[in-house]
């Protein structure tokens, strides 16, 4: 905000039919209050546009200039009142809005430096509702949710939307290699539900989840596979949009033996291995997805399972050991879980057709236990290592 | 490629169109068209549409008709052809529209299927002028192009994006805990460019270049601070809006070193280890920090490298100790690199600003050294064997 350029005098330029006493006076008043403004005499300038207000107190210029010369002095609080309601007067005026979404966000600002969260979520939620697209006013709203541990809500992302228009959305956040691939696809021949795909981009980019794609399929009911952690960022999006998670996890051995074998056939391109794994002996390779890989596996689990302890989410924690040993109960559960009402033999029906489908499930070995056996003691060792870090969470899910 | 066009785009071009008011003759040939595509007699109906196309050669709906009737048909091509000139005559037809998208789609499918990857690239570029929101369009683009060594355009990653419209984009990308808080303030000082954030979130998000903030301020000259590596993703963003990134890197050692403190003040916020980390003893912070962090910042470095080594992007790497030595120095080297003008005097002008910011610098204890009287040998030898999968690689300057 400038004087030079925030100030107005539109009345000038379109002279209002106000027939209140004094109205006459507003154009002299107006021109004055500016004028002292741009003479740096601020508090000149607002008794001006004050006596503007005590004649019509619904002069939109009048509004917005004194909230320009509180912004300018720093107080936004004071600011905000008055570009509230002259946006409220003249609501198709696009400076109005830009000049509250700005005090809004400095606002925000002034309070999270004050630690007052709960009045900085207010601001950036107010600011979102007009500017969804704004990325700062976007970023600190994230922020105050996760501080205040309030959950996000759709008009915190999607104004646009209600959560009475939403569709039902079910996410596999998924371990790769954990027979995702297949859960998906038994999903959606059980729905019919199209697969959304939510992440901006693939190959090495982190699959977090990328909201206009989340907006677009919003009121549809979709499936989606995704190999995303439980960031606060995610978390508060799922919440918003009242996506309950199935959380699919692995014994981390058998993850290592199979993301080898993954990596083997071509899918190292999507890491940053590329043209040094095919230089790597076997025993290499695993060591390589051990000491690399495994942390983000690990993360990847405790995320989830912090998530869900403090209630963030409703997540339903499956395993691959439990699927391959039941696919039709499992299915069920998620049903149930989900609110589908679908019976025990859709389910199997389902299973049986996502099983002939070997393109879309991927399946590699689809058994247990190969890993204890494949890595050495030493290799084992190491994860264990890795995961000390986490040791207040059972890790029995993984195999640890 | 990834099937990801939405449900929708196929299911509305499956619709063919009763004729509306025109020629009586050409509406008498479009009702047998139609009846004969009813009773599922597709060839009789395509003749019938060829009648109507040899009397008026642009009747949209004969060359609408006929590009679904080609679609659903398998003949892809055939389809785009039929829909593209069927979309000139009607631009805001909607079904013309999600029509010639399905078609594109599945024909850029079947060319790449036939290992006709430029064509299947072209084909998309297509798409992704039609429609830039297209998830499929996007996600498999890039893929082809990757696969084609061939960089993204900025018609490939942003459409709606005038090519004579983008500003500058000066994006430091950078090491945490490498001084790039204190650059990018001195870059922003020496240019008066907007600084900006490139990422959804933050805290445990990684940050990925999120571009529908970058369209946001394409026309503008801006100055970011990221911690991204070079995915192919972000890659192809860069080269799409002609960045040429400043690579910002720190010695290992005292990475770990500052990461710890700066955990310790609370930025373990920002990680998955919150709920842990006060559990770890001193050593234990160390070592959780080698273990799960020092993988990410082997994998930023190497990604640049290999990128620059490519010839992908046009980096200047730097390092926080050549910064330490010569800040103005380094200031103008970037200068030279992005083509700004900006003499030495400026540079230690915008860099004696920077230095009196406390509040942007963030600063530690930017001392070089720290990490190798702080670790152990065995935490050394950890680094150096994590480091070791990269074969060929000269980690040199980040100290190993």
């Amino acid at each position: 905000m400038s004087v030079d350029t925030t100030l107005r005098d539109r009345a000038s330029e379109d002279p209002p039919r106000n027939t209140a006493a004094g109205a006459e006076q507003i154009p002299a008043l107006l021109a004055a209050g500016i004028g002292l403004a741009r003479d740096g005499k601020p508090a000149a300038a607002a008794n001006a546009f004050n006596q503007i207000l005590s004649i019509d107190g619904d002069n939109v210029d009048a509004l917005n200039n004194l909230g320009v010369l509180y912004a300018l002095g720093g107080k936004f609080t004071e600011a905000i009142p008055c570009f509230e309601k002259a946006l409220a007067l003249a609501p198709e005026d696009a400076e109005l809005r830009r000049n509250l979404v700005e005090a809004y966000y400095y606002d925000g600002l002034n309070r999270m430096d004050a630690h007052d969260y709960a009045g900085a979520l207010a601001d950036y939620r107010k600011l979102i509702g007009l500017d969804p697209a704004h990325a700062g006013g976007r970023v600190n709203l994230g922020d105050m949710l996760a501080v205040t541990e309030v959950k996000a809500e759709i008009g915190d992302f999607a104004p646009q939307l209600s959560a009475a228009s939403l569709g039902t959305h079910v996410l596999v956040a998924c371990m790769p290699k954990s027979g995702s691939s297949f859960l998906t696809t038994a999903l959606r021949a059980l729905t019919g539900w199209p697969q959304n795909f939510l992440s901006f981009a693939y190959r090495q980019n982190e699959q977090e989840i990328y909201l206009p794609g989340l907006v677009a399929m919003a009121t549809e009911n979709t499936i989606t596979q995704q190999h995303c952690r439980a960031t606060d960022a995610n978390i508060q999006l799922l919440q918003a949009f009242g996506i309950r998670p199935i959380v699919l996890v692995r014994n981390l051995f058998d993850i290592v033996v199979s993301l080898k074998e993954f990596y083997d056939i071509g899918a190292v391109r999507n890491t940053f291995f590329v043209g040094r794994w095919e230089r790597l002996e076997t025993p290499r390779r695993f060591d390589l997805i051990v000491d690399h890989v495994v942390p983000w596996y690990l993360a990847f689990f405790a995320s989830w399972i912090d998530a869900a302890c403090a209630d963030r989410l409703d997540c339903l924690l499956v395993t691959y050991e439990q699927m391959i040993a039941d696919k039709p109960g499992t299915l069920k559960a998620i049903c149930d879980h989900q609110g589908f009402d679908e019976s025990a033999e859709a389910c199997a029906e389902a299973v049986g057709s996502a099983e002939g489908d070997r393109v879309r499930t991927r399946k590699n070995k689809g058994v247990a236990g190969r890993g204890a056996d494949a890595l050495s003691a030493e290799q084992k060792a190491r994860i264990a290592r890795l995961a000390a870090c986490y040791h207040d969470i059972d890790l029995s899910p993984i195999g640890l | 490629m990834t099937e990801a066009a939405p449900r929708h785009h196929a299911e509305n071009a499956g619709r063919q169109v009763k004729p509306d008011a025109g020629d009586a003759w050409i509406q008498t040939l479009h009702r047998r068209a139609y009846k004969f595509s009813e009773r599922g007699e597709f060839g009789e109906a395509v003749e019938v549409y060829r009648q109507i196309l040899a009397l008026d050669p642009d009747q949209k709906d004969a060359l609408k008709n006929l590009g679904i009737i080609s679609y659903y048909g398998g003949n892809n091509e055939q389809a785009t052809i039929f829909l593209e000139k069927a979309a000139l005559a009607s631009p805001e037809d909607g079904v013309i529209k999600d029509a010639l998208k399905a078609a594109y789609f599945a024909c850029a499918k079947e060319q790449n299927s036939n290992g006709s990857g430029d064509q299947a690239i072209a084909t998309l570029r297509k798409l992704r002028r039609l429609d830039p929101e297209h998830t499929g369009a996007r996600v498999n683009l890039g893929d082809l192009l990757i696969q084609a060594g061939r960089a993204a355009t900025l018609g490939d990653i942003a459409p709606m994006v005038a090519p004579d419209r983008i500003g500058k984009h000066l994006l430091v990308a950078c090491m945490p805990k490498s001084g790039s808080t204190f650059l990018t303030e001195s870059l922003v000082k020496l240019t008066g460019w907007q600084r900006c954030f490139f990422s959804f979130a933050y805290r445990q998000n990684e940050q990925e270049l999120y571009l529908p903030d970058l369209i946001a301020v394409a026309g503008e000259n801006t100055v970011t601070q990221q911690h991204c590596r070079a995915t192919a993703a972000n890659i192809q963003i860069i080269q799409a809006f002609g960045m040429r990134p400043v690579v910002l890197v720190r010695r290992l050692y005292d990475v770990v070193v500052s990461l710890a403190d700066f955990y310790d003040n609370g930025a373990v916020a920002n990680s998955f280890l919150e709920n842990h980390w006060m559990l770890l003893d001193g050593p234990e912070r160390y070592d959780a920090i080698i273990d799960h962090v020092i993988p990410w910042y082997l994998a930023f470095f190497a990604s640049w490298i290999e990128a620059a080594e490519a010839d992908r992007v046009d980096c200047l790497l730097l390092t926080i100790e050549q910064m330490i030595a010569d800040k103005p120095g380094i200031l103008k080297a970037i200068c030279d690199h992005q083509g700004i003008e900006a003499s030495l005097s400026d540079c230690r002008a915008a860099v004696m600003v920077a230095e009196k910011d406390e509040n942007a610098i963030r600063k530690n204890k930017g001392v070089a050294g720290r990490g190798d009287r702080a670790l152990s040998e065995a935490q050394k030898a950890r680094i150096a064997r994590l480091a070791g999968y990269y074969r060929g690689l000269d980690f040199s300057l980040i100290g190993l």
